[in-house]
C-alpha cells in the first residue's frame, strides 16, 4: 500500500480530512495510529475530540487504527461529522 | 415535540439546547415519565449504572467498531436525548450478538448504514441540493458490498434534534420489473399460497370487535374500492387511524415521479422561509385536508410537506366520532383560524371502535394487495412522532437509483418511470412516544422488534386495518434506557479484560 506518492516516501500518504466547513490535508505514516491525525485536527479546528466522529468510507475510525489497517491509500478522504442528538 | 412547523421549531430547539444542554425535557412531562419508568424491578439502578461509566470500544476487536465514551452514558439518563454513538452501539450489539444469536440469517439479509449516511445524503453544498454530489459523498460506503442483495437496509436518520428510521425493504426489486398478481380477479380464481394464509391468520387473530365502523366498511366493501383507489384512499383517510399522507405516498397508481418530488421540496423551502410562524390549528388540519377531495391541490401539498418534516399526525387528538361527522366544516374553520394553540399531548382520549372483520372476499383482496406491495422495493418510515418525511424518501430513492445505475456497480438500465413504478414508500405507523425525549429509544426498539419478526411487522405496516397494540407494549420501551446502560457496563467490563490481556501479552 502507498508505494507511490507525492512525497516520494513509500510510508507516507496524504489524506484529505473533510468537514462541512473545509478540507485539510494531512501527511501521515501508514503505520501511525490515526489518533495523531484526529488529535491534530481537533486542536487546529478547536473541536473537542469526543464531539466529532471520523469516518472512512462510512465506518468510524478508531484511534488505534492505522492507515494500513484500514486499507487507506494516498489521496483518500476522511469525513468529519459532529455528534448528533435527538429526542423529540 | 414536533408539534410546530419548521423552521420556527428548529430555532426553538436550538435555543433549548444552547441554554440547557442537559435539561431538555419538560419538567412536568419528565416527572410523569420518570414516575412510570423508575420503579426498577431488577438489576442495578440507573445511578449506579451511570457512576460506572467509562470509555470502551465495541466490538472490542476494533474492526468496524464504535468507541463509546463515559460522556455517552449520560445520554441514557431519563429525559436525555440519545446521540449517534449510543444508537450505533446498540445497533452493533443487535447485529453482533442478539439478532446474530437468535436469527443468524437475518443479520446476513440486513445492512445498516450509520446515522451519518443520511446526513451526507441531504447535505447541501452552496445552499443547493445536488443529487449527484450527494451520491458521490456516499458512493464508497458500499464499495465492498451489493446492497441489492440485501433484504432490509436500515437508515437511522437524525434531523432537527429528532431520530427516525427509514427501512429500505426489498431493494433488489428496483432491478427487475414488478410481477404483480391481478387484484381484480375473483377469489375463486386463486390458489392461495401459504404466505397469504399466514397473513390471513394474522389478521383473524386480531381482536376484532363487532362494533362496526361504517365508514371503513364503506371503503372496503364498495365495489369500486379497488379500481377507484383515489376514492378508497380518501375514505380510509377519514378514519382516525389511517395515515394522512396515504393518498400521497402510497397510491399504487401514483407515479411518484422523482422530479415532482424535487419540485415539491423546493416549493416547501420557499414556504418555510416565508412562513416563520407556527401554523394554526395543526391538530385537526392535515387529516381533514386529505379527507376532503374538494380541497385545492396546492393547499394539500403544502400541508403534506409540513407534515413530512416531522409534525405529528393528528390521529390521537381526533375528536370522537360524533364530532367527526362534521369533520369537514370543523376543518375549514381550523385552516382560517389565525390563533395558534399548541395541540394537546398525543394521548388517545378514547379507545376507538375496532372495525368489523373482513369478509373472505375482502380478506383475499387485502392479502393480494399486501403481497403486491411487498413485491416492490418499499421505503418505510418509522417515526415515533408520526412524521411522513417525504424529503427523506425522495433522497433515498434518488440514492438507490444512482447506486443501481452506477456503471461500476449494477450498471442497471432503469428509466425514471420504471424506478417510480418499482420503488414505493410507506409510513409504518408504529407506537408513538408520549414524551419529549424518547425518539432515539423508540428507533432502537423499532429496529429490534422488526429484526425479530420482519414478516409480522411488514404485514402490520402494509395491511389497512391493524391495531397499534399489535406492535409491542410501550412498557418495553420504558425499560430500554436502563437495559442499554447495563449492556454498556457489561461490554466495558469485557473490553477491560481484553485490554489487560493484551497488555500482559505485550509485557511478555
Amino acid at each position: 500500500m502507498a508505494t507511490d506518492n507525492a512525497a516520494g516516501n513509500p510510508e507516507l500518504i496524504s489524506l484529505k480530512v473533510t468537514s462541512q466547513d473545509n478540507e485539510i490535508f494531512f501527511k501521515i505514516k501508514t503505520k501511525t495510529p490515526l489518533k495523531k491525525l484526529m488529535q491534530t485536527y481537533c486542536e487546529r479546528q478547536g473541536k473537542q475530540i469526543d464531539q466529532v466522529r471520523f469516518l472512512f468510507d462510512g465506518q468510524r475510525i478508531q484511534a488505534e487504527q492505522t492507515p494500513d489497517e484500514l486499507g487507506m491509500e494516498d489521496g483518500d478522504s476522511i469525513e468529519v461529522m459532529t455528534e448528533q442528538l435527538g429526542g423529540m | 415535540m414536533c408539534h410546530f412547523r419548521e423552521p420556527w421549531v428548529s430555532h426553538w430547539k436550538a435555543a433549548l439546547v444552547a441554554e440547557q444542554p442537559t435539561k431538555l425535557d419538560q419538567p412536568t412531562r419528565r416527572s410523569s415519565r420518570v414516575a412510570k419508568a423508575s420503579p426498577v424491578t431488577n438489576g442495578q439502578d440507573m445511578r449506579t449504572l451511570i457512576e460506572n461509566r467509562r470509555d470502551f470500544v465495541y466490538p472490542a476487536d476494533g474492526k468496524n467498531s464504535v468507541a463509546v465514551t463515559a460522556e455517552d452514558y449520560l445520554r441514557l439518563q431519563d429525559g436525555e436525548f440519545l446521540n449517534d454513538t449510543v444508537i450505533e452501539f446498540y445497533i452493533k450489539y443487535l447485529l453482533n450478538e442478539k439478532i446474530k444469536n437468535e436469527f443468524p440469517a437475518r443479520v446476513e439479509e440486513s445492512h445498516f448504514f450509520n446515522s451519518f449516511f443520511y446526513e451526507q445524503l441531504q447535505r447541501k453544498e452552496g445552499g443547493r441540493k445536488d443529487d449527484d454530489a450527494a451520491y458521490q459523498r456516499v458512493q464508497k460506503w458500499t464499495k465492498k458490498m451489493n446492497i441489492f442483495e440485501k433484504k432490509y437496509i436500515f437508515v437511522p436518520i437524525n434531523e432537527h434534534l429528532h431520530w427516525y428510521l427509514a427501512l429500505i425493504y426489498n431493494p433488489g426489486a428496483l432491478l427487475r420489473p414488478v410481477e404483480e398478481e391481478d387484484e381484480s380477479e375473483p377469489p375463486e380464481a386463486h390458489v392461495s399460497d401459504p404466505a397469504e394464509s399466514d397473513s390471513m391468520d394474522g389478521i383473524e387473530t386480531n381482536p376484532a370487535s363487532p362494533a362496526a365502523d361504517i365508514e371503513i366498511d364503506v371503503a372496503l366493501t364498495s365495489p369500486g374500492a379497488e379500481t377507484s383507489l383515489r376514492e378508497d384512499t380518501i375514505n380510509v383517510d377519514d378514519e382516525e387511524d389511517a395515515v394522512p399522507s396515504r393518498s400521497h405516498v402510497d397510491q399504487p397508481d401514483d407515479p411518484m415521479d422523482i422530479d415532482i418530488d424535487d419540485a415539491r421540496t423546493v416549493g416547501e423551502e420557499e414556504i418555510r422561509i416565508a412562513d416563520s410562524q407556527p401554523t394554526p390549528g395543526e391538530s385537526g388540519l392535515p387529516s381533514a385536508s386529505l379527507g376532503s377531495s374538494k380541497k385545492p391541490v396546492a393547499l394539500e401539498d403544502s400541508i403534506r410537506e409540513d407534515m413530512s418534516e416531522g409534525a405529528p399526525l393528528p390521529r390521537r387528538s381526533q375528536p370522537p366520532r360524533s364530532v367527526r361527522q362534521n369533520a369537514k366544516s370543523v376543518v375549514d374553520v381550523d385552516i382560517t383560524d389565525e390563533d395558534f394553540a399548541p395541540p394537546p399531548p398525543p394521548k388517545r382520549a378514547k379507545p376507538k371502535a375496532l372495525p368489523k372483520p373482513l369478509t373472505p372476499a375482502q380478506q383475499h383482496k387485502e392479502n393480494l394487495r399486501v403481497a403486491n406491495s411487498l413485491r416492490r422495493c418499499q421505503i418505510i418510515i418509522f417515526d415515533s412522532l408520526g412524521g411522513i418525511h417525504n424529503q427523506a424518501v425522495t433522497r433515498l430513492k434518488s440514492y438507490l437509483i444512482r447506486e443501481a445505475r452506477n456503471p461500476e456497480k449494477q450498471n442497471a438500465q432503469i428509466t425514471d418511470e420504471e424506478a417510480a413504478e418499482r420503488i414505493k414508500s410507506k409510513p409504518a405507523r408504529p407506537p408513538q412516544q408520549d414524551n419529549w425525549c424518547d425518539c432515539g429509544v423508540f428507533l432502537l426498539h423499532y429496529i429490534e422488534v422488526f429484526l425479530q419478526n420482519p414478516d409480522k411487522y411488514l404485514d402490520l405496516i402494509f395491511r389497512k386495518r391493524t391495531d397499534e397494540s399489535a406492535w409491542f407494549a410501550k412498557t418495553d420501551v420504558e425499560q430500554k434506557r436502563r437495559q442499554i446502560l447495563e449492556l454498556m457496563n457489561a461490554r466495558a467490563d469485557a473490553y477491560d479484560v481484553i485490554r489487560k490481556e493484551k497488555g500482559k501479552g505485550k509485557a511478555k
